[in-house]
């Protein structure tokens, strides 16, 4: 017998054939590197992105906070590990541990004035983008944080300990394993009570405050946890790339990109942030492909995509899916 | 008329028989006789990298006509000898002005059999592409990215042209003073107004500390953001420093605002000059503003006015594209130009002797105010050098270093 | 710092501080009436400066009797958007409002991209050359031709929303949209109209500043983002408050500029952006909580 929790949530506990299907997918991932080298590295930006995505998730698909700025922990996670390392030669696996610990420490701080001071909706979302906006200020002007110039991190080989590797398909396993982790992660956390408490405050944050639940707190886990997933995925695009820069981190784009993944796969589902990338990623590429001869072409067929989506599909495409599994769950009963 | 089907008739068969003869070669290149094909390739790829889309788009198009421009010459010349005349084909990608687009893109021309890549224009994406084509051992000509660390990593697979930050800031500030010293005044204060990105940061920091050197001080420094809506005060900062030359660093779009405010604020001074300024030399800045750009000077990478080859691609570029050729595409064109020439000589298509010939260019036949192309170990253009331009009666001369001079510079400038 | 420095510099951050005004009109108007943050507000600017600059390039218009064509064209594109994408989620979750808007405006920009290439183009206008001068002290004609569009713009509405019947029905769709519905306004009606005239005024600043400011598809990104702090300041959905709300920004971006660097001059309109958001969210002046 499977659990089946109401709304087209997945389930609690997953059935034999579940798991043979979850086998099979791992199996096949893990050896994706070696049948498509080619895809690699889309594969690596579809999980970094998921991964980023999850993040951006947590806070505002199941806690209802919607955050325009999530480039903040991105660009937060990128400048901790990579600083630490060419300034005092800190291994970003370590850096990692410190940049989520940043993220968090200034999310917690935003998220406490902000829901302290009861902001939420859109005045959420443009507060995120200002302090969004405020770091990449910062971050372009202070000359210590190497101001436009980026920071290069040299390039030292193939040293796992120092998180460089020549190959990209180390960076394709860690990814993949922490965009495993974070969805199980999520999924663990959508049972708890904690879980339950976040769609609570989502849905109706003062009837949840009336049944006893503390709607502040639990905003500012799911800030917490949001801004360490995002920030871990930070660390891995500088390592990845072994270049940053205030734009490509904490531009508004980017908060963008992260936010697109989860609302066109289905905000506040386990699996809508993946679905998301796994569609996105490789469309932004192959249309960039098809349409290279003329400038615009590209990016003007991903905006009307874009308008599409959420004119037609409100839900993302985790909504087509509830629907499909709800008509054969219906045509069973 | 009969003639006329006749033409096409034949036409119609050539390209038939092209056909088929391109589709023998893949089917034997499918059997198992690369040896063959590849002993006379019909067509070479290069790839080439630019910001096609995006806040950069205008500047990544022309750096794209300037490359399509020189590679159409090239062929039109017939193409590699050493390899049986075979043609170029030069492959396009968007960076959209981000680095891990880039890497992705340098995989794709790469898998797509490029043996040579330039690219990026901006510094951030062409340290990470060349990263990439290092990684994979594909010959990395840059086309622009001012950027010094681009060719201090040690790597062998970059190379750059163009002069760098350091050069170009140095020799700017070595010829302002020339020009000062010629013309028996005593100008010894500049005020710096530049961008506040990757591109004007590291050349003022350079001008900071070589203007010393040449008698010269530094004497205000502003950044601005480019993406600012309005620069006046940064402007009013450089009016107030009163000092004898004002220098000016950034891309076309924001140089143009700066300088129409420079203007509308009646900022005095012995001369307004760039710096490896995007609009100065840029024969756009002229055509849109007009008699106000008059006697402005840039110190800038530049082709040399002299050379019969520069007149040659000039009149070439205003065919193709109906405007003038600005200086950053003189680079790109050169940059094909130079992936040719170590083709030829290699007398191959294999990357690694492509490199090799690369790494022992030593070209004179070039467009640029300098003696041969010859790249250090570094990858860097040793001989690179920045020429100073001046608008004069509506056209940019060259007019500084004297043998590359096309006119007097007119200094210091009444304003 | 001399005092014709600092009095340049504020004199300036007013005349540009008009500009965003008359931006952040049209978007506190679509906020105060339809609840949406519309992020496309600076691309249908862009629009504006081109359908402005194509009029004196192509007809050779004089730039300001191009904005009688700039207004309609604009209003046409913004009832079209209202009409056709934003009318059906009008009772979406707002971040899905938040990012149509925003994949109509990377539409708008790539498809500026695509039709007029990313060349920057400088309107060619004997005005752009005229300074008036006062000692030391420019002032800039078409600077202050844009401050007075600005000034003027507020004016109209103004009048439209407080003596007309329009724009009564407009405002009491903005305040009470289920008292309008039960007074008979249709309020469906009122909503195009009012993102109509919202892309108007944006059309209109795109034109005011074209004499002066360069035509390009990502031109309007340089605005939107301040029209965001602009409209905030003022209070979502407060016209006099907007207007009041860009010019302070304006201000408080050249007083930056004196004293901090570069891209660090915008901290201190950012900064005041979010005290504002967290003590006084119905901005400085009173509007509506969202």
């Amino acid at each position: 017998m499977v659990e089946r929790p109401k709304d087209g949530h997945l389930p609690r506990r997953l059935s034999a054939p579940a798991w043979i299907v979850l086998g099979l997918i791992a199996a096949g991932l893990h050896g994706l590197p070696w049948f498509f080298p080619d895809l690699v590295h889309t594969m690596i930006m579809i999980f970094l992105l998921a991964l980023m995505g999850q993040g951006w998730n947590v806070l505002s698909g199941y806690a209802g906070q919607f955050s325009f700025g999530h480039s903040l922990f991105f660009g937060l996670g990128a400048y901790t590990s990579s600083l630490l390392f060419v300034k005092a030669g800190v291994s970003p696996w370590i850096g990692m541990g410190a940049s989520v610990a940043v993220a968090v420490l200034i999310g917690l701080f935003i998220g406490y004035l902000s829901f302290r001071y009861g902001l939420s909706g859109p005045f959420f979302a443009l507060i995120m983008l200002a302090f969004a906006e405020i770091f990449h200020m910062i971050a372009t002007g202070w000359s210590w944080c190497r101001g436009a110039e980026g920071i290069l991190i040299p390039l030292e080989g193939n040293m796992p300990s120092i998180m460089q590797f020549t190959e990209k398909e180390p960076f394709y396993f860690i990814l993949l394993w922490l965009t495993a982790a974070s969805l199980f992660f999520v999924w663990k956390m959508e049972g708890t009570r904690m879980g339950l408490y976040l769609q609570a405050v989502r849905e109706d944050s003062e009837a949840a405050e009336a049944l006893g639940v503390d709607s502040l707190r639990c905003k500012l886990t799911a800030m917490a946890i949001s801004a360490g997933m995002t920030a871990m995925g930070g660390t891995f695009y500088a390592q990845y790339l072994l270049y940053i820069d205030p734009d490509t981190t904490f531009g508004v784009v980017n908060s963008v990109e992260i936010m697109l993944r989860p609302i066109i796969g289905g905000p506040g589902t386990v699996l809508g942030p993946l679905l998301g990338s796994v569609v996105l990623t490789p469309l932004s590429e192959i249309t960039r492909t098809a349409f290279q001869a003329y400038s615009g072409a590209y990016l003007m067929f991903y905006g009307a995509i874009l308008v599409a989506v959420i004119i037609f599909l409100p839900d993302g495409l985790m909504g087509i899916l509830k629907k499909l599994a709800g008509l054969a769950r219906g045509r069973r009963g | 008329m009969r003639s006329d089907n006749g033409e096409k008739g034949l036409k119609r068969r050539d390209f038939i028989k092209a056909g088929a003869v391109a589709g023998a070669a893949a089917a034997v290149g499918s059997l198992g006789f690369p040896a063959i094909v590849r002993a006379a390739p019909k067509e070479i790829i290069i790839g080439h990298i630019h910001p096609l889309s995006g806040f950069l788009a205008f500047d990544g198009k022309e750096l794209e006509n300037g490359i399509k421009l020189a590679v159409q010459e090239i062929n039109q010349a017939g193409g590699i000898k050493s390899l049986g005349g075979a043609q170029l084909k030069l492959m396009a990608a968007d960076s959209e002005g981000k680095p891990d687009v880039a890497i992705r893109e340098v995989e794709r021309l790469y898998k797509a059999g490029a043996v040579a890549l330039t690219g990026c224009y901006q510094s951030g994406v062409t340290l990470v592409a060349t990263q990439i084509a290092e990684k994979f051992k594909v010959p990395f000509v840059v086309s622009v990215a001012v950027a010094d660390k681009v060719t201090e990593r040690g790597f062998k697979y970059t190379f750059r042209v163009q002069p760098n930050a350091q050069q170009m800031a140095t020799q700017a500030v070595q010829h302002l003073a020339e020009i000062i010293k010629a013309s028996g005044d005593s100008a010894k204060t500049i005020a710096y107004l530049h961008d506040d990105t990757a591109f004007g940061k590291p050349l003022s920091e350079h001008v900071a500390k070589v203007a010393p050197q040449y008698g010269l001080k530094v004497v205000e420094d502003v950044p601005y953001s480019p993406k600012a809506a309005d620069v006046s005060t940064e402007v009013g900062k450089i009016k107030a420093a009163g000092a004898d030359i004002i220098l000016d660093t950034g891309y076309f779009g924001d140089g143009v605002r700066v300088y129409k405010t420079m203007k509308d604020l009646r900022v005095q001074a012995k001369a307004i000059m760039g710096c490896a300024n995007g609009a100065f030399s840029h024969p756009k800045f002229i055509k849109e503003l007009g008699e106000i750009t008059e006697n402005v000077m840039d110190g800038n990478y530049r082709a040399n006015p002299l050379s019969p080859l520069t007149k040659k691609a000039f009149a070439n570029y205003k065919k193709t594209y109906g405007n003038d050729m600005g200086a950053s595409t003189v680079f790109s064109y050169q940059a094909a130009y130079v992936i040719a020439d170590a083709i030829e000589r290699a007398g191959s298509d294999d990357r690694k002797a492509i490199r090799d010939a690369l790494a022992k260019t030593e070209m004179t036949d070039h467009i640029l105010p300098q003696g041969p192309i010859v790249f250090g170990k570094d990858g860097q253009n040793v001989n690179a050098r920045a020429a100073v331009t001046q608008v004069q009666g509506g056209q940019i001369k060259v007019v500084w270093p004297k043998e590359y001079a096309e006119a007097e510079p007119v200094f210091p400038v009444k304003m | 710092m001399n005092a014709s420095f600092v009095i340049q510099s504020l004199l300036n951050g007013v005349l540009i501080g008009g500009v965003y005004s008359l931006i952040a009109i049209g978007l506190t108007l679509v906020f105060g009436v339809m609840k949406i943050i519309n992020f496309a507000h600076g691309s249908l600017m862009m629009l504006g400066m081109y359908v402005c600059y194509w009029s004196v390039a192509l007809l050779h218009l004089n730039p300001y009797l191009a904005i009688l064509i700039v207004i309609p064209t604009l209003f046409l594109v913004g009832v079209l958007i209202q009409k056709f994408l934003i009318n059906s989620i009008i009772t979406a979750p707002e971040h899905n409002q938040l990012l149509l808007t925003l994949g109509v405006s990377l539409f708008l920009e790539n498809l500026a991209l695509f039709l007029w290439t990313p060349d920057y183009r400088v309107m060619s206008t004997p005005y752009a050359d005229i300074n008036f001068y006062l000692g030391d002290i420019s002032i800039s004609l078409v600077r202050l031709a844009a401050f007075a569009l600005a000034m003027l713009g507020t004016a109209v509405l103004f009048v439209v929303l407080t003596r007309t019947d329009l724009g009564k029905a407009i405002r009491a769709a903005s305040e009470e949209p289920d008292g309008a519905v039960l007074m008979g306004i249709n309020v469906r009606s009122i909503y195009w109209v009012s993102f109509g005239i919202g892309a108007a005024c944006a059309g209109v600043a795109g034109a005011a500043i074209a004499p002066f400011f360069p035509v390009y598809p990502q031109v309007g990104g340089l605005f939107v983002i301040t029209a965001f702090v602009v409209v905030v300041l003022g209070g979502m959905g407060n016209f006099l408050g907007a207007f009041a709300g860009g010019i302070i920004i304006g201000v408080a971006d050249s007083l930056g500029a004196m004293f901090l660097p570069g891209s660090m001059k915008s901290i201190i309109s950012f900064t005041i952006f979010i005290l504002i958001l967290l003590f006084k969210p119905n901005g400085l002046f009173g509007g509506q909580r969202g």
